[in-house]
């Protein structure tokens, strides 16, 4: 299987060498076929793609296109809401929850012509960095269905990984976007907090959430995040910053660029298999002519730690009153990672809010004043299978899931926006990959240096053998 | 034994029933991180550093290369 990427499917229905309606009907049979053992599908909408589909060939033949997407399926994770649809977020508690507005992202997705085929799996309330969901079930990663996929946005990354559609909206709240991208061996893009507008998005927690996509390349990521971004009335926190000309700016140049690669923290818990990978993507990037430069960071722990109040608060303050009348239907995993943000108070959630853009200009000052882009590990350790992070002594289970945010979560306490690219393969044949991290709405940049390096790699074009 | 005030908190002013693993659970991690969080802000937060300006902070230190 080799898919067209977004971008390409894009321009072959300009082009007229395919149809909407040939691309849709293809997403949905390949939904149909490989959905159920990779358990990605929430929702399958395919009476209403396909009649969207026709309308998109129809206008297309009318000289009528209707943007950048026109006529592409795309599919995305399950708390985007869509008018009159279940938006069931993964969880017990909202299974039967009928939303009544759609997300901004999806409609501006849907302006520019993409066909919505239907919502993606994803872990219960963007709980877990895993996929885990007790409820509907894991999560397959198409690269080894014994492995995890990466969550939160789990579905994203299984079904954009096995070609049933070519991109996604996911969103990232500790890595939640990133960790499925890189653990699927897709290119994944957290925008800085509030370049993409989070209304009609169920919130895990609103000073972390990001939305962004996830697809084969940085330039379908370009693509997406073009029409996505930008200003809303419906989220008054979204930026008013003009939108780059996103995918204009690849120009494969990386000449010149500076990057940063941190000595400690980081590099803490690598795995030597991930390492390699690692060194080999900084090679590369020299080889296209960019400088490295040796950092340090900041005390990550301490960010770690208010990231975690954070969240733990907001989330708490979201779900308190199911944690009081439907306690049961939440799995253990996700209410215990809830439950401690009923314990601080709230001089400790304002004191951690305070800290931030001191703390953020501590980190761009430390990693990033003589640097363009961080060069990070996306996740330190070999994709783990799904038996490593479920079964065995708690203790071992929170370890192997609190390494897979180890070079993530803090990223969202800091507001900035990161990349994940894919870089190799473990032992094990699951993909590997890198993250680059850059100033507050570097995201051309970080599209830009993306781009050159797969311009010279070709890591993003394997594709799992289903 | 007596609770304390962190074990009351969520049963008695969040209307959240927990059991007393749940509660022993959840203070073992908050109670550790309320002390980080407040060493953290002793040293570092200033009377100026206000919440509101972080978003601020971002656009102005934006990339727009």
């Amino acid at each position: 299987m080799n898919p067209m990427t977004l971008t390409e499917a894009a321009a072959a229905v300009a082009r007229g060498e395919t149809t909407s309606v040939e691309l849709t009907s293809a997403a949905i049979e390949r939904a149909k076929k490989l959905g159920p053992a990779l358990n990605c599908i929430a929702a399958l909408d395919a009476e209403e793609a396909l009649a969207a589909a026709e309308k998109a060939d129809r206008d297309r033949n009318a000289g009528k296109a209707a943007g950048k997407l026109h006529g592409v399926p795309l599919a995305h994770k399950d708390l985007f809401y869509r008018k009159g649809k279940v938006v069931a977020c993964g969880s017990k508690i909202r299974k039967d929850f009928v939303a009544s507005t759609t997300a901004t992202a999806l409609k501006r997705l849907e302006a520019a012509g993409a066909i919505t085929v239907g919502a993606l799996h994803m872990a219960e309330f963007a709980f877990s960095p895993t996929g885990y969901n007790e409820h509907y079930g894991h999560v397959r990663n198409p690269w080894n269905t014994s492995h995890v996929p990466g969550g939160s946005s789990s579905g994203s990354g299984a079904a954009v990984a096995a070609g049933i559609v070519s991109g996604s909206l996911g969103t990232d709240t500790g890595g939640s976007l990133r960790h499925p991208a890189a653990m699927c061996g897709l290119t994944g893009l957290k925008p800085t907090l509030t370049r993409v507008s989070r209304a009609g998005v169920m919130p895990l927690s609103h000073s972390l959430d990001c939305v962004g996509p996830l697809a084969r390349t940085a330039r379908d990521c370009a693509r997406l995040m073009e029409v996505v971004a930008g200003a809303d009335p419906g989220d008054p926190t979204a930026s008013g910053r003009p939108v780059p000309r996103y995918e204009a700016a690849l120009d494969g140049n990386a000449k010149g660029l500076r990057v940063a690669v941190p000595r400690a923290y980081y590099y803490d818990a690598v795995a030597p298999e991930i390492k390699k990978c690692l060194d080999e993507s900084l090679a590369a990037l020299r080889g296209i002519g960019a400088s490295l430069v040796q950092v340090e960071v900041p005390d990550m722990g301490l960010i770690n730690t208010l990231a975690h109040v954070l969240m733990a608060v907001e989330a708490a303050t979201i779900h308190r009153k199911w944690l009081a009348t439907r306690r049961d239907d939440y799995a253990d995993q996700v209410r215990s990672r809830i439950e401690p943000g009923l314990f601080y108070p709230a001089t400790r959630y304002c004191e951690a809010l305070g800290m931030r853009a001191a703390l953020t200009r501590e980190y761009l000052d430390k990693a990033l004043k003589n640097a363009d882009v961080l060069h990070l590990p996306a996740i330190p350790i070999p994709v783990p299978t799904i038996e490593e992070t479920t079964k065995g002594s708690p203790a071992d289970v929170a370890r192997v899931i609190g390494t897979v945010g180890h070079c993530t979560r803090g990223i969202n306490y800091l507001g900035l926006p990161a990349i994940t690219v894919p870089c190799g393969f473990d032992s094990r044949g699951l993909p590997v990959a890198f993250q680059l991290v850059g100033r507050p709405f570097a995201e051309a940049r970080l599209l830009r240096a993306s781009d050159a390096y797969q311009r010279v790699t070709d890591w993003h074009k394997r594709t799992p053998a289903l | 034994m007596p609770k304390t005030a962190l074990e009351l908190i969520a049963p008695e002013l969040q209307g959240v029933a927990l059991s007393e693993a749940d509660i022993a659970r959840a203070v073992n991690l908050a109670a550790p991180t309320n002390q980080k969080v407040k060493e953290a802000a002793d040293a570092r937060l200033r009377f100026e550093d206000e919440p509101a300006g972080y978003l601020a902070f971002l656009e102005a230190e934006a990339d727009d290369a």
